[in-house]
């Protein structure tokens, strides 16, 4: 039989859905209910029955009369942008736990002067740097010849090939990605030879390292990494892209894609927005920014959270970004039309006005009310001719009778 | 006006049942064969319409059956309006929840 606590933990969890004023009776109510299920002689499922509890709980919350309270992280201006910012570290710690998500961030984190060389092209997406497929550009020969110039333009140079290997394990037959290398790969990496190499993740995303001399490296491209000894490259026939410039290019190209669904989405609720109430000052302008600026890591880390869940980081990442940036575009643009123009407050209470159905060339929408007493707002049900854009009214200090 | 409320099959179902006796949520369910994520929903539903009405029973009745105090629910006069009408919208409610002998309530 299932323990108690399995379906008294089942229960809490569906608490937390219910507004705070009645937990305790719903609780109390579903925990009597659940003895009464599991003291039945003929078995009842009482897990099926514990289900049910978050139905009845979502219900409730729901139908909740004060909806403000369920809404307390967004409620005040500060509590929005505090918990926008804790939802940002959240995101930004995520992506150093997921395995595929701190590749992309420790890459980051790589020293400036080390470099990926590629014979000609440059940090094209189709090139050899690209960040998902990068290929070996650089034969063995050109190699050598860069080596030449090791002391003048590279402090270090190694070269890498990364090859299929067929492992035998007790599982079966395993094809691992073995890169077979120049001895000072791991010198130019400041890192001792060891069975791993911790932290750094090259080009080619190969399962593991094997130092080989010239015989096994000079049939097939490589890999070219270097450390520069100046910040660019005397030998034209070769270009180069900073290791941690991969991982942050990819990164930026969410601002890109950020701003690009601000365009779109502004457009889009271009004239739903009523006239600017005056003498507000440019706090709610300010709040809006914040909130832009805030929002942004959480799309950028969050997408690579959520891509890095299914393997290895690929180009779904920027679709991801996209769905993720409107969606959080239209967040914003819709949490700022429910405040107070005022203080910015969420506006509460609302209240139905009219019917379409009964009142013809009436206003029909919704009422909304400033709790501190600023003023109301009118949000219109359908967008007619002439009351097509939402109404701030403001009200004088003579209403502050009426409010806390 | 209460009486001009039209509840659904399920509800009055469940309004019949704790007309009958049944009057905690498993006894509903048990006798209705509803899921608890259907009767427990409605039943607040009813109570906000102030169709029933509940009240926690009293602990000392609880301890002296050794179990969790139950919370019971009870028809109010519009409830029971209610259910007259609804009682002649589906005329075969009665037939399918039998009395219970009382409980509580």
């Amino acid at each position: 039989m299932i323990p108690e606590a399995f379906h008294l933990a089942i229960l809490r969890i569906a608490s937390v859905l219910v507004p705070a004023t009645r937990r305790a009776d719903w609780l109390a109510e579903w925990r009597s209910e659940l003895w009464q299920v599991r003291s039945e002689p003929c078995g009842y499922n009482a897990t099926a029955f514990c289900m049910g509890a978050f139905r009845d709980a979502y219900w409730l919350c729901r139908n909740d009369p004060h909806p403000d309270r369920a809404l307390f992280f967004a409620e005040s201006p500060g509590r929005c942008l505090a918990s926008l910012a804790l939802l940002g570290a959240l995101c930004v710690a995520m992506a150093f736990v997921l395995p595929a998500a701190r590749k992309v961030m420790t890459c980051a984190l790589y020293p400036r002067n080390v470099v990926m060389l590629t014979a000609g092209g440059n940090s094209d997406p189709y090139t050899p740097n690209s960040f998902f497929h990068p290929y070996p550009s650089v034969s063995w020969g050109q190699f050598k010849s860069l080596k030449s110039h090791q002391g003048e333009e590279f402090s270090a140079l190694a070269f890498y090939v990364p090859t299929q290997i067929a492992v035998k394990t007790p599982r079966g037959t395993r094809t691992l990605l073995v890169a077979r290398t120049t001895a000072d790969l791991f010198r130019l990496l400041n890192i001792p030879v060891k069975s791993e190499i911790p932290g750094w993740n090259l080009p080619g995303n190969v399962d593991a390292f094997l130092i080989a001399d010239e015989t096994a490296l000079r049939h097939t491209k490589g890999f070219a990494v270097a450390r520069l000894r100046y910040d660019s490259l005397l030998n034209r026939r070769f270009s180069f892209i900073r290791l941690a410039d991969r991982s942050f290019d990819l990164l930026a190209s969410v601002l890109g894609i950020f701003l690009f669904a601000c365009l779109l989405v502004g457009l889009m609720a271009l004239g739903s927005q009523g006239r600017r109430p005056r003498g507000i000052g440019p706090r709610r302008g300010l709040f809006l920014a914040a909130k832009a600026l805030l929002t942004l890591p959480i799309v950028m880390f969050g997408s690579l959270d959520v891509v890095s869940l299914a393997g290895p980081v690929s180009p779904l990442f920027f679709d991801i970004a996209l769905f993720a940036s409107v969606v959080a575009v239209r967040w914003i643009l819709a949490d700022q039309r429910k405040r107070c123009p005022v203080c910015l407050r969420l506006l509460a209470n609302p209240v139905r006005v009219g019917e379409s159905s009964r009142i013809l060339l009436e206003w029909h929408g919704t009422e909304l009310m400033c709790l501190r007493g600023h003023g109301l707002l009118y949000v219109p049900e359908w967008p007619e001719i002439w009351s097509g854009r939402q109404r701030w009214l403001g009200l004088g200090p003579s209403w502050g009778g009426l409010f806390p | 006006m209460a009486t001009e409320l039209k509840l659904s099959h399920t509800a009055a179902m469940i309004l019949k049942a704790i007309e009958a006796g049944h009057v905690y949520g498993f006894g509903v369910m048990e006798v209705t064969g509803l899921p608890s994520g259907t009767v427990y929903p409605a039943m607040r539903r009813l109570e906000r319409d102030a169709l029933i009405r509940s009240r926690w029973e009293k602990q000392s009745i609880a301890d002296a059956e050794q179990r969790p105090a139950r919370k019971y629910y009870t028809l109010t006069a519009s409830g029971r309006a209610t259910l007259e009408a609804a009682e002649k919208r589906y005329p075969l409610l009665a037939n399918l929840i039998p009395a219970h002998a009382g409980e509580g309530a």
